[in-house]
């Protein structure tokens, strides 16, 4: 072993007290980081998941003013071209995508992208007795539209079956109208289309407009309905990276030439609130490593003060400055090293503890806190402990390094 | 080398400070062979330490040359400094300054450690031999703070000999030891710069320790005042 890590270890271990308390001061700076980060973490992966878990998070239409027809298009890499007729619109016909199948296998190759769902929607009414509501036709194919809404898991009632004549609608409509399972409803759509359908499933996205106004048909029925036979209005789809929405959308927007959409864009006050917890999170878990490398740096200023002799004496004998930085760099390395596990220890157990209380709350159902063990937030109170301890060992070790042996072996 | 003095001074001078200057050392010259055992004496304040230091490679003249096995000190950064001490010199001071959380042991392999890291296995037999020349081998595995006073001292004087190292510096190396323990401390001293050739300076108040060197520089008011041999009756 190095000599530098061996006295370090010595002194780390003859520091008693010292070492103790500077450990623990560590371990709840890391734990209280932790803690912070994983209730943040946690109301926000559900607020996420809620929110945004049931809405696409980047979405192509038909650009609805300018009439396009064949156009030339490059994928992203620039090699693949893709000759669609992307957007037809006269005066009676609605905007929408043709040759959308190569489209679709493009998106599906894309790696930024993880789920695309061709869809086509329009308005339309439920007719029932005497009640007409107005609502949106969703034509889905339902396995790839399932991992946009997971309706599937949703299902307050029978099951998610789009496929022939079936429906499914949400709570608020079945409410409405009275609507119960297997009981057929007309509905009509804006070009004066009638279709009935069976209702086979009711679900509650969590969301009153979906659960009120969103009618999940097949793809080939909306199509029927649109007037749409070969054409999809919308694209949508789920990205690997949330926060990268934008950046797809506009990627994919100039790559198709379609009207491009993003969650980011489409839900500002929402990304506004996450962002501002996020902000409040990272400021909290700074000044909490502020006060952890404050601790450090005051503890290894008086270690430095209370080993002055024998810094002296190790330079007498010939001890690099670099050795001398060293043995105190390692003393600080080694208090982050150890406070950032024991305090991921109390850290973990804190929140494992507030999850196993029981209760509801908005986002974590069964839990009273809406706590989530994020293991990346704990790698990073880890590393930035660690990362701290050594660099608020900078400052005392580079004042070991300067003492003067002849002055401390003298006068010491 | 052995033609090469190992300490030379040449009209060297040291003055502290800038706002306030003093000066403590003016024009010291003299030269030390390899194999002396001589004493530096002078009275508190005389400049005798700042010698010592300057010899020692813990300080720069401010004027005159230093000379270390024939290796100029003023031309040297931190670091080549820090090397010439690791190659030529071993230090026993007035208080032992062993690292209290190590073994005896491990204090004399210190400077092997300092020097290049883990020792090796001769580096570890020449220090128990080391040790044992200072008669305390059995005491090798005791914490340094476990032992005596004199066992303390005699472990520092084993340490500052690792490594083979031709000039130890020792300053009032029995300052703050009884008269028996004293006698043993510098038998010790005797005996390695007779047995191995290792040369001397030994800074002391006193008068009685310096008489059974073989010669003496006296100095007062940073001046060599004088620089004599001792006559050792037979």
């Amino acid at each position: 072993m190095r000599f530098e890590v061996s006295i370090a270890l010595r002194y780390f271990r003859s520091g008693g007290m010292q070492s103790v308390l500077t450990i623990l001061g560590v371990s709840v700076g890391v734990a209280v980081s932790i803690f912070i980060a994983c209730l943040i973490g946690g109301v926000q992966e559900g607020l996420i998941t809620r929110i945004i878990g049931s809405l696409a998070a980047v979405s192509l239409e038909p650009k609805e003013s300018v009439p396009r027809s064949m156009g030339k298009v490059f994928s992203a890499d620039g090699k693949e071209s893709l000759l669609l007729e992307r957007v037809e619109k006269s005066g009676q016909r609605a905007a929408r995508i043709g040759e959308w199948k190569p489209l679709v296998e493009h998106l599906d190759r894309d790696p930024a992208i993880t789920v695309v769902s061709p869809t086509a929607s329009g308005a339309g009414f439920v007719i029932k007795g005497n009640q007409v509501l107005p609502i949106t036709f969703r034509g889905v194919i339902p396995e790839r539209a399932n991992k946009i809404t997971d309706l599937r898991t949703r299902m307050v009632a029978g099951i998610y079956d789009v496929s022939g004549q079936n429906c499914v609608v949400g709570v608020e409509l079945a409410k409405e109208l009275g609507i119960s399972l297997k009981d057929k409803i007309r509905t009509r759509s804006g070009k004066g289309v009638e279709l009935v359908f069976t209702v086979m499933g009711i679900f509650d996205v969590g969301i009153n407009e979906i659960n009120l106004r969103s009618f999940y048909v097949s793809l080939t029925n909306a199509q029927r309905l649109l007037e749409l036979v070969g054409y999809i209005n919308a694209i949508e789809m789920k990205v690997l990276e949330i926060y990268e929405a934008n950046t797809i959308a506009d990627r994919l927007g100039a790559v198709t030439g379609l009207k491009s959409q993003s969650w980011m864009r489409q839900q500002k006050e929402f990304l506004s609130a996450i962002q501002a917890q996020n902000g409040s999170n990272a400021l909290i878990r700074t000044f909490m490593m502020l006060a952890v490398a404050f601790g450090i740096a005051s503890v290894l200023v008086v270690s430095v003060v209370q080993k002055s002799r024998e810094i002296g004496i190790l330079k007498s004998m010939g001890a690099r400055t670099r050795s001398i930085m060293l043995i105190f760099m390692i003393q600080g390395l080694l208090t982050g090293l150890i406070g950032s596990l024991v305090g991921t220890a109390f850290g973990v157990s804190l929140c494992w503890a507030l999850m196993q209380i029981p209760g509801d709350n908005m986002t974590s159902p069964g839990q009273l806190f809406p706590i989530k063990i994020i293991p990346l937030y704990i790698i990073q109170a880890i590393v930035a402990a660690v990362v701290v301890g050594v660099v608020a060992s900078i400052a005392p070790a580079r004042r070991a390094a300067k003492l003067d042996p002849v002055e401390v072996i003298r006068y010491g | 080398m052995a033609d090469t003095p190992i300490v030379q001074m040449e009209k060297v001078g040291k003055v502290y400070g800038t706002k306030i200057q003093t000066r403590v050392l003016t024009d010291v010259t003299f030269t030390v062979q390899q194999g002396e055992f001589a004493a530096i004496i002078g009275p508190s304040g005389s400049g005798k330490s700042t010698l010592l230091n300057l010899i020692g490679a813990l300080d720069k003249p401010t004027e005159g040359a230093v000379k270390i096995g024939g290796e100029t000190l003023s031309g040297l950064d931190d670091e080549g400094l820090a090397r010439l001490r690791r190659r030529y010199l071993g230090f026993i001071f007035q208080f032992h300054y062993l690292l209290p959380d190590f073994t005896a042991l491990e204090n004399v392999l210190m400077p092997f450690s300092v020097a290049h890291g883990a020792p090796t296995r001769q580096e570890r037999k020449e220090a128990i031999e080391l040790l044992e020349r200072v008669g305390l081998k059995d005491r090798m595995n005791n914490r340094a703070t476990d032992i005596s006073g004199g066992q303390q001292q005699r472990v520092a004087i084993a340490r500052a000999l690792a490594g083979r190292k031709p000039l130890v510096l020792a300053d009032e190396p029995t300052g703050n030891l009884d008269t028996e323990n004293s006698n043993e401390v510098f038998a010790l001293m005797r005996d390695f710069n007779l047995k191995d050739g290792t040369t001397f300076l030994i800074v002391t108040h006193d008068p009685n320790l310096a008489e059974r060197t073989d010669r003496i520089i006296s100095v007062i008011d940073g001046r060599i005042a004088h620089d004599v041999p001792v006559a050792h009756p037979k």
